[in-house]
């Protein structure tokens, strides 16, 4: 046990988020210097005003024609991402291993609130399964490893919650938790989670073009 | 006389030796059961005092947990500060930065020691065990 923890919360750690930030930096001046010779003119269109407003706007729920008329969606999806970014962050022993590991320390959650929205974020992956079998226009562009993504995501929220409940075997929960919670961040800049940076540079552009260019909403 | 007395002291400093572990053992303890914790968020950390110190081989040695002045041991008192609350020195929340808080304490004080000699619970729910269904 003390090897494999030593293991896993040391170098793992360390190897996890070297590969999460490199990879996001790295895929940032990646496609940045893509579109710089592919696309020069995305550069005259930008526009720090238009951007910043465009992804403000779609950072407030329900501030969108799209998400009125996915009512549902829009609120599964909100409420998902903020309990997914919030628990693991604030999560009371996450602080604590970062209290001990550097004297740091900050907010915390009640452990019932970590509890009810990590129950949030398997609910909001069970949706977005069925919502990616059920739709027509979801399902189209639906690839198996769409659905590997989203059980690589769960993992870390469901064995978090076997090992707060101690069901199964601690021990091997716990590193298991550890694990995917260290796969999850290496994944996030080679696959679709890769979202959390494209997410902000493509709404950059296009509510640049729109606002800008064009002089309409982009939302 | 004075021979004799010194011999009848010398008796007693042994017999002391080995009734202070008695006197002080807590074979009832089974549970690190703090009161100065308010807001309890975890269950008590599983703690069986006198099974834990024979494993550990320390059980005249009283002042490497109820240890005195930080973390300079003062291995000349044995019992250190035996009888003590640990709170008296680290309150939950200490004013001065420079005092380990209570949990961070206990944590440094249990995990800190098992990480070094490679043995012992290190995970959370090792030591904040669930009572069972």
């Amino acid at each position: 046990m003390h090897t494999i923890y030593n293991l896993v919360t040391g170098p793992l750690v360390w190897i996890s988020f070297i590969i999460f930030f490199g990879g996001l930096v790295g895929k940032f001046v990646y496609l940045t210097n893509l579109a710089k010779n592919k696309d020069p003119f995305v550069f005259n269109y930008l526009s720090l005003k238009h951007a910043l407003r465009s992804i403000f706007i779609w950072f407030v729920p329900f501030a969108t024609m799209n998400m009125r008329n996915n009512p549902v969606m829009t609120i599964v999806t909100f409420a998902f991402h903020i309990c997914l970014i919030l628990v693991p962050i604030f999560a009371l022993a996450h602080v604590i291993m970062w209290e001990e590991a550097w004297g740091i320390s900050w907010w915390t959650l009640p452990e019932t609130a970590a509890v009810i929205m990590s129950f949030i974020v398997l609910g909001g992956i069970v949706f977005f399964a069925i919502r990616r079998i059920v739709l027509p226009e979801v399902k189209y562009v639906t690839r198996p490893q769409d659905f590997a993504i989203l059980a690589l995501v769960a993992l870390p929220y469901l064995t978090g919650l076997l090992a707060y409940y101690q069901i199964f075997d601690y021990q091997t929960i716990i590193i298991l938790h550890i694990l995917a919670g260290e796969a999850m961040l290496i994944a996030i800049p080679f696959t679709w989670l890769s979202h959390l940076l494209l997410y902000p540079m493509v709404r950059g552009y296009v509510g640049s073009e729109f606002g800008a260019v064009r002089h309409v909403k982009d939302w | 006389m004075i021979k004799k007395l010194a011999y009848l002291l010398g008796m007693v400093a042994i017999a002391a030796f080995f009734v202070a572990p008695v006197l002080y053992s807590q074979s009832d303890m089974t549970h690190v059961i703090d009161d100065a914790f308010v807001s309890k968020q975890r269950p008590a950390s599983i703690f069986p005092h006198d099974e834990h110190n024979i494993l550990a081989g320390i059980e005249y040695d009283c002042y490497i947990c109820h240890h005195f002045d930080g973390t300079d041991l003062d291995p000349t008192d044995m019992m250190g500060s035996v009888g003590i609350p640990c709170s008296d020195c680290h309150p939950v929340e200490p004013v001065d930065r420079d005092v380990t808080p209570l949990m961070e304490a206990y944590h440094l004080q249990c995990k800190g020691c098992h990480l070094e000699k490679g043995a012992g619970p290190i995970a959370c729910g090792e030591c904040h065990v669930r009572p069972g269904p």
